[in-house]
This record gives C-alpha cells, structure tokens and sequence, in this order.
C-alpha cells in the first residue's frame, strides 16, 4: 500500500483558506490522503519539519504560504521560499528528495487553486511511490 | 492561532483588500502588485520632490519686494513666474513638485489605510503608526508651506489665516505667530522663514523615516522600477492636463478672501473658513490625538506571546537574529561557562509571535510558547502515521 | 531570436516602438506641433480606409480636452505641455514592456531545483 502514503500540508493560516475543507483531524475533504498543520506564518516552518514528515514516511510535503510580497509579518513566506531553494540557511538535508516538496504562494482566496495544484501533487507523489515499488 | 483572522471586526475590509489586491495579482502579477510595496510609493514620491525641488530652488528668491519692479528687481512671484514661463521645462518641473506633493499626500492615505484594513499597525507595530502620523502631518505642513512661498495672493490668505489661528492659541499663541512670520508683521524675513521651514522640514522627514523604518528589518523602500515609470508618468499626465498657473501677485494692501483650495493640502484652511477658530483646533488636536490612539483604542485579541529561547540549546549562531523581520532578537554574550561565545536573546515588547527564527533554527533552541516545534513535529509524524 | 516573434515578443516590440515614437513626439511637441503632422495622419489613415478616425476622435474627446487646456492658458493647439503627455505615454509604454518581461520572475508556485 505503498502508494498510498499521506501528504503533509505545512501552510500559514493566512494563506489559502483551508478552514472550510478540512475535518477536525486535519484531513482535506476533496483530497483523499492530504493532511493539512496550520502555522502562524509560513516562515515558522523549518526545513527540519519537512525532513521528519518525510522520514516518518511521508509521500510528500506541500509548503503553503500568503502571496510573495504580502507576508502578515513581512517576509516570513520570502523566508522559507529561499530556505527550500538553498540560498538562506537552514537549508534541506541534501539527501532530502526533492520532487516531494513542493510550495505554493496563494492568497486567502485562493482555495481553487490549492486544492487543483494539490490533487495535482498528490496524483504525482502516488505514481512517484509506484515507480518505487516497481524499481524493487 | 485562528481567532486572529477570524475575529476581525474589520473584517469586510480586509477581505476587500484581499479582493481589490488578488485582481491586481492576475492582471500584474504578484511581482508588481503596487499595494505589495504601498509604503516605497510615498517614498519614491518624496525622492521626486527632492529632486524636481532642488530645481526650483535654484532659481527662486524668497522676497516679498514689489516696490522695485519698474527696476527689474525680482521676488518671490516674479522667480516663480520666471520658472515657469522662462525657464526651459521650469513649468514641468513646477507641475511635477506639484503633484508629486498631491500624490504623496494621496499614497500615503492608501498606505494607511492598507495598514489598518489588514490590521498591520498595532501591538508591536505601534512606533511605525505613531510615527506614521507624524509624518503625515509634517508632510501637510510641509506642503502648506509650499503654497505660501509662491507668494501670489492666495499665500497672503493663506499666511494670514494661519497667523491669526496661531494667535488664538492659549500661552503658545503669540510665539507661534511671531516664530511663523520670523517678526510681527509679514516682511522679507517672513518669506525666508516660510523657505527654510519648508526645506528644513523636508530633511527633517528623514529623521522621522528612520523612526519609522528602525524596527522593521530590511524595510521595502523602493518600487521595482516598471512601477517607478507608471508613477512619474502619471504626475506628468496630471502635469499635462492641469497646467499649473499663477494667481495674481500678492500685494500687502489688498485683503483677497477667495481661493481655489487644494483639497490634499490646503482642506485644514477649508474647515478654518467653515468653524471658529477655536472649534478648528479642538478638532485638528483632537483628531490627532485619536487616530493616534486607535492601536489601543481597538483591541481584539489577546497579548503577543513573544518567542522563547532554549538557552541550553542555542550555540549563538545568530540566524535568527538575521532573520527576524522586527529587530526583536539581539546576540548577546553567552553566560559564562557556555561553550558559546554568544547567545540569542527576545526583546518581547518587540516580538510579533510570527516564529520565522523557529523557522531560521537548526537546533530547536527557540520556540513559540503556544506552538514549541516539539509539538509541531510530534503532530507531523502523528498525522503521516494515521491512516485513512 | 524566435523569443521575439512570438504573440509575447511583438506585443514588447510594439511597446518599444510606442515608446520610441512618442519620445519623438516629445521633440515635435517642443516645435510647436508644426511638420504637417495631421496630414500625414491623414495620408496613413486614407489606405487603411480609417480616414475619418482622427476627426471623429478629436470631435469626441479632443476637443473638450483643448478647450479646459485653452481655459488653462494655454497657446499650443494641444496645450503647452504636450511633451509631458508623450514622455507620460512613453513610460507607460516601458512599464508595461517590462512588467511583461519580469512577470515571469514572480511565482505562486515553487518547484525545487533538483540540482543545486
């Protein structure tokens, strides 16, 4: 069942608004297998975090902050945008696979495309985890 | 963490704003939203008014004299009338000194109000909204005293409403006066006073953008250039279609009562025409006065529990010095018998709550009170060993 | 080179010439408006069977704006500042050229580089 492994969203809680589509156990109701953890600000997660969801058997990590340029505290979603690309430290482990993380940059009112660019992921992830299985 | 958002009473607002800015985003793109750099745009404006003053600086001449016309002696009317009229592109650069004044004036109202719609000026952002205000009335000022220095005869009214509103002041009052005219009566002096108040307040603005920048790290100062171009064009399409003209000449022994009110700048002298004097002040100082207080005045949610550092685990590698966005960490030594030189320390009266140095920390060794990454981390494998 | 005649590139190589041409109309502003400029106007509109476009345009919105222009004092058939005009439409012109340039810079989606 190795393809069916959970899809963590780590995403500010002034991005895209998730309250309507999630259940109380995290879960996003339109997309089977993506669990969503709200921060303060996108800038608060590290790449730390990123790196345990995948250890602990995470298919994927998606990073959701507030559009580039209108960060609630400034800059923290310019932060973590340049910590995932390696050119602000902390930086990601080298051995972290980087075709599982992606990160969006949307507004509060951009769930529509949250949820489509996430479906999107998750159905990459899925066949990425077949293409696994196969290679064993 | 959701009562944040959710209990907004300005809620209506904030959600226009999101709107109004997310159609900008698909038309320009995030990268040229001008609302994601509302607070360069009166500054590049202020830029535009240096420059383009320090033109008509050049060439004007703060006298009243009018009695040595015949003589091709000049003043303060005439120099401004030959900038305008004489001088290659003077009139351009009069028009551009103009309405960079206005669409200063007009940035700034957007700039304010973006803040307090998305509730981004309390707490501890309270030294950017008081000194936002300080700004904004020394600007008004600033621009007033423009008005009077071209000395036609709308600066006469001008400079003897703001006399006599001086005057009615209690104890302050005649200094004001005397201190506004450099003398009793208005001569010479008086137009020399008007011309260094209006510089030197210029320069002075500089000082109160420091107050106004010192707590926000790597603030945004300058517009991405495409933006720059839409805003100077813009004052010469205004530049253009509203061609600046000169009133009549002031002259001492007339007593004019009418004049076209700038609405930007000149709309205190407007409700001076409309109530008495006294009346004028108790609104102006009491206006100011609560717009000041609104940070206080409006509180909704609870206190920021400001960041936390683990001192046994910091190795004073200060990354999240660097990285917070409101200068609220400093590197201080480390106590002794630590195998680190420094460590980093919280200055909560500074601290957003917004964890970004949880963010810049390799080593978990500063932490949100309400949110420790511990906590984050032990939900993160929780929900990826969760099945279903 | 095939970059510049795509839909994109010529739509910024007709910003450019936009902002080529009204920096020469700031020049011709200068010189009083003289040079028979209409006419020649005139003479590209006839071809394009467009001929009565410029007298309809200057009917409807020309002429109300010369008249505040003239209330304004103005000398100049098109106001004394009409180089203000072009240099605004010019910069506009380079605003918008670069905007389509540099939109490609922003993102709402970051994909990360799987080599660094």
């Amino acid at each position: 069942m190795a393809d069916k492994k959970t899809v963590i969203t780590l995403i500010c809680e002034r991005a895209a608004d998730v309250n309507d589509i999630t259940d109380a156990s995290g879960q996003v109701k339109e997309v089977p297998g993506l669990k969503v953890i709200k921060f303060p600000c996108s800038g608060m997660i590290q790449p730390l975090m990123i790196e345990a969801a995948l250890k602990a058997g995470a298919g994927g990590v998606v990073v959701c902050g507030c559009q580039i340029g209108d960060c609630y505290y400034r800059e923290g979603n310019r932060m973590i945008r340049e910590r995932l690309l390696g050119d602000r430290p902390p930086t990601l482990k080298k051995t972290v696979d980087k075709r599982r993380v992606l990160a969006l940059w949307l507004s509060k009112l951009q769930k529509d495309r949250f949820i489509s660019e996430c479906k999107e992921f998750v159905a990459q992830m899925q066949k990425l985890n077949g293409e696994g299985e196969a290679a064993r | 963490m959701e009562k944040i958002v959710h209990n907004h009473p300005l809620r209506a607002f904030n959600s226009f704003t999101l709107w109004f800015e997310d159609v900008l985003n698909k038309i320009m793109s995030s990268k040229y939203n001008p609302f994601y750099y509302h607070g360069a745009l009166p500054q590049f404006y202020l830029w535009v008014l240096y420059l383009s003053g320090l033109l008509l600086f050049a060439y004007y001449i703060p006298t009243i004299d009018n009695a040595y016309l015949s003589k091709k002696l000049v003043n303060a009317w005439t120099s401004v009338d030959y900038i305008n009229n004489t001088l290659p592109f003077g009139a351009v650069f009069r028009g551009m000194h103009r309405y960079a004044g206005d669409a200063m004036v007009i940035t700034i109202i957007l700039h304010a109000l973006r803040v307090w719609f998305t509730d981004r000026y309390r707490q501890y952002r309270w030294v950017q909204w008081v000194t936002g205000i300080a700004l904004f009335l020394t600007v008004l000022f600033i621009g007033q005293t423009g008005y009077y220095l071209v000395w036609d005869e709308r600066s006469l009214v001008l400079t003897r409403m703001t006399a006599s509103a001086f005057e009615a002041l209690p104890i302050v009052g005649p200094g004001l006066k005397a201190w506004f005219l450099n003398g009793d009566t208005i001569t010479n002096l008086t137009l020399s006073n008007y011309l260094f108040i209006h510089i030197g307040l210029s320069f002075a603005l500089l000082f109160g953008l420091w107050l106004h920048y010192v707590r926000m790290t790597r603030p945004v100062l300058t517009p991405p250039p495409a933006i720059n171009y839409v805003l100077v064009g813009l004052i010469l399409l205004c530049v253009f279609l509203f061609p600046i003209t000169s009133g009549k000449m002031a002259d001492l022994n007339t007593s004019p009562t009418n004049f076209d009110v700038d609405w930007f700048f000149l709309f205190p002298y407007a409700m001076l025409n409309a109530m008495p004097v006294e009346m004028f002040w108790l609104v102006m100082i009491g206006g100011t006065a609560l717009i000041t207080a609104i940070p206080w005045i409006i509180i909704r949610t609870p206190p920021v529990e400001a960041a936390e550092v683990v001192v046994n685990k910091c190795t004073g590698c200060s990354l999240c010095f660097k990285d917070c966005p409101y200068q609220a960490i400093e590197m201080v030594p480390a106590p002794a018998g630590s195998r680190f030189k420094l460590l980093a320390t919280v200055m909560p009266y500074r601290c957003s709550g917004c964890g970004v140095c949880v963010g810049a920390c390799a080593f978990d060794a500063i932490d949100l009170p309400n949110l420790p990454d511990a906590d984050v981390t032990a939900q993160i494998k929780a929900l990826v060993e969760a099945k279903g | 080179m095939s970059a510049l005649f795509s839909p994109k590139g010529i739509v910024i190589l007709l910003l450019a010439g936009v902002c080529v041409a009204t920096s020469i109309l700031m020049l011709w502003s200068e010189l009083q408006y003289t040079g028979n400029f209409p006419d020649w106007i005139a003479w590209l509109m006839g071809p394009l069977g467009v001929s009565n476009l410029f007298n309809e345009l200057k009917a409807s919105l020309g002429d109300p704006l010369v008249k505040q222009l003239q209330a304004a004092g103005a000398q100049a058939q098109l106001g004394d500042y009409g180089y203000a005009l072009f240099m605004f439409v010019a910069l506009c012109a380079a605003a918008v050229a670069i905007m389509i340039i540099g939109k490609e810079d922003s993102e709402e989606k970051t994909i990360l580089p799987l080599k660094k």
